[in-house]
């Protein structure tokens, strides 16, 4: 029986974002989640997904950064990750996304750098 | 006043005035209960402690004054005691004592007091009175955990992967909501069979249930007897040899199910679908209650099994179509053998977007593999549509990175939103090298002659994003060279590490025999076991 369970918490950081920190697994299962999650965040602040305990990430959860990255193109913000595993990390960079959404090691890093002229 | 509530009880009466203990004890007899007798309270704990639950007495009758310990001990102390906590006590008092004392009594947990000298005529109604609300009160206990258990099985059967899981999850629903035994029968989904799963407690260390089947027309007889061609819910009381009648007819006599008299409750939820019918002993229907949790739970069953046929419609009907898209066959061209494989992902999930296609044009033959992302028919539309527009564009000779350019242009305009992973290898017309250009999908095997297999990784991101592409690489191939594309769902399994994956798949490509289709019946098999998603799979071997 697959683990359907991802959790999802959504904060506003104090510098100006908003921070989502994913935990579990991001699927076909989990990932329609997420999509609301993001959908109900303010559309003026930057967007912070913190994935470093997000330990399983699909074809449907990459689909689900993307959406999420192209919600702040849209706005006119910008998207960043925190800390992806080595696996999440490396289905980043199969699909060749990690080209596009800049990685950070931190919270605190990823929202100066999106902040950053 | 319910009858059912006033009938007689089992009344333990705990005195050590064997006058009283007689006197209270005939006055009960006389009205038709049961009584048992305990002198002290060491006594009448032991004597309820041994008693087995459903045979505890009802009611308490128990002195204040007792040598080893008071009534208001006793009392406490049945009522602490989880079997035994809502027996109800009314306490007797020998002597005559003030308002503090009866208040005392009340608030430890008694449920009635009554001073010496009793009137008959009033412990018969405090009796009576005691008994009907408890009874009372046992009954909506019972009728609330049957509706809690009717809930949680309505859950189950909604949850039921398939029909035998869903008959399964009926008897189980009956037995809880009091069946000692139940069978539970419904149309399988190809309409060859009927599928029935029965419960009985009997021989005991037997399977909680066993599933059988029986030809369709068994149905015709249930309704027959219940509810014809009318939907909703109907329960037929079937006498003993009409119901063997019934098995003897279908070839169920000897089956195990049960001889007696039954009650049949069967339900269909449109007109012109099966029913679905449960079946129980008799006796199990009697009380009020159970007669309409069970034809609730068989409604539950029936809109469950309509919700599972409707879905296995649309499920087969998706795959159809997807299927539709997909090449009918391979080109047959020199220098190059193709197998491919596809499976759908499992019954119950969706359809997905995997798709392949091998292309002769004039620049060499084209190999692709791609996954649209997404479970629901807008993914195979999509990945229909993108393999059409494939076709075309291959066919005009595109090189590998136009061919993704143009296909990433069409997807932003047709689905925006949409994102597709596409691997194109285009096999050079001598056979001797092959041109990789992959849009974030995994990456392709190359098996060398010599049985050696690595990953071509060089790849650009995957389609939909509006992103240009890198230039594809080249790849001088050896003859007797095999090349493997796959979709991630012969890979991706939660829980286990994709390099691992696809270190594994690499491996096993390395060690699989060289003729195509034992190579990919092996790799399906050695891979594609719990997948929740399809595969695709697409095998080149160049001379």
């Amino acid at each position: 029986m697959p683990d359907y369970a991802l959790t999802i918490e959504v904060r506003t950081h104090p510098v100006g974002a908003t921070v989502v920190v994913l935990a579990g697994e991001l699927d076909y299962h989990t990932a329609p989640r997420l999509h609301r999650a993001v959908e109900r965040t303010a559309e003026a602040l930057p967007l912070v997904l913190d994935l470093a305990r997000l330990s399983f990430c699909d074809s449907l959860g990459v689909a689900e950064l993307l959406f999420a990255f192209r919600r702040t193109q849209g706005a006119g913000t910008a998207l960043a990750l925190v800390a992806p595993t080595p696996d999440v990390g490396r289905l980043l960079a199969m699909t060749g996304v990690d080209r596009l959404l800049p990685c950070h090691d931190t919270v605190d890093a990823a929202v100066s750098a999106l902040h950053r002229p | 006043m319910n009858g059912l509530d006033a009938g007689p009880a089992t009344v333990l009466v705990l005195d050590d005035n064997d006058a009283t203990r007689y006197v209270v004890g005939s006055w009960l007899r006389r009205s038709g209960h049961t009584v048992v007798e305990a002198v002290d309270g060491t006594q009448a704990l032991a004597l309820l402690e041994r008693t087995p639950t459903a045979e505890l007495p009802e009611l308490a009758v128990v002195d204040i004054s007792l040598p080893d310990m008071t009534g208001f001990e006793v009392c406490e102390r049945i009522k602490e005691e989880p079997r035994t906590a809502a027996l109800p006590v009314v306490h007797i008092s020998a002597t005559a004592i003030g308002a503090s004392d009866r208040t005392q009594g009340l608030h430890r947990g008694a449920d009635a007091y009554l001073t010496e000298p009793i009137d008959p005529a009033e412990l018969q109604a405090t009796v009576t009175a005691v008994l009907r609300y408890t009874r009372a009160r046992r009954r909506a206990e019972r009728l609330a955990a049957r509706v809690a258990a009717l809930h949680r099985s309505t859950l189950d059967l909604y949850g039921a992967a398939d029909t035998d899981a869903l008959v399964t999850s009926a008897v189980l629903g009956a037995v809880r909501l009091g069946a000692a035994r139940a069978t539970a029968i419904a149309l399988g989904p190809d309409r060859d069979a009927l599928h029935l799963a029965h419960h009985d407690p009997d021989p005991p260390g037997g399977p909680a249930v066993r599933l059988l089947q029986a030809p369709p027309v068994l149905l015709d007889v249930i309704a027959h007897h219940t509810l014809g061609d009318a939907t909703g819910t109907d329960t037929t009381l079937l006498e003993a040899g009409e119901w063997q009648d019934v098995l003897a007819g279908h070839g169920l006599d000897g089956a195990g199910l049960p001889t007696g008299p039954v009650a049949l409750v069967a339900a269909r939820t449109k007109p012109g679908r099966p029913l679905l019918a449960v079946v129980v002993d008799r006796d199990a229907v009697a009380a009020p209650d159970e007669r309409g949790l069970l034809p609730q739970l068989t409604q539950a069953g029936a809109l469950a099994l309509e919700a599972q046929r409707s879905q296995a419609e649309e499920h087969a009907l998706a795959l159809t179509l997807q299927r539709s898209f997909l090449p009918s066959r391979l080109p047959a061209v020199p220098g190059v053998d193709l197998a491919v494989r596809y499976e759908p992902a499992s019954a119950r999930s969706e359809i997905g977007g995997d798709f392949y296609e091998a292309i002769d044009t004039p620049a060499g033959l084209l190999l692709a593999i791609g996954d649209v992302a997404g479970h629901s028919l807008e993914a195979a539309m999509a990945m229909g549509e993108l393999r059409h527009a494939l076709r075309a564009y291959a066919i005009e000779g595109h090189d590998p990175q136009t061919l993704l350019h143009r296909l990433d242009a069409l997807l932003a305009r047709l689905r925006p939103g949409l994102t597709v992973t596409v691997c194109l290898v285009l096999i050079a017309p001598d056979r001797r090298s092959v041109r990789v250009a992959n849009a974030g999908h995994l990456p392709p095997l190359l098996r060398l002659p010599d049985g050696s297999a690595r990953y071509l990784t060089e790849h650009g991101i995957l389609l939909g994003l509006n992103v240009p592409q890198p230039p594809p690489v080249d790849h001088a191939v050896a003859p007797g060279s095999t090349l493997l594309l796959v979709t991630d769902g012969l890979i991706e399994v939660p829980g286990e590490h994709l390099q691992s994956g696809l270190n594994a798949l690499r491996d096993a490509f390395a060690g699989a025999p060289p003729e195509l289709d034992p190579a990919a019946d092996l790799l399906l098999s050695s891979f594609a076991r719990a997948q929740t998603d399809d595969v695709a799979l697409l095998l080149a071997r160049l001379h």
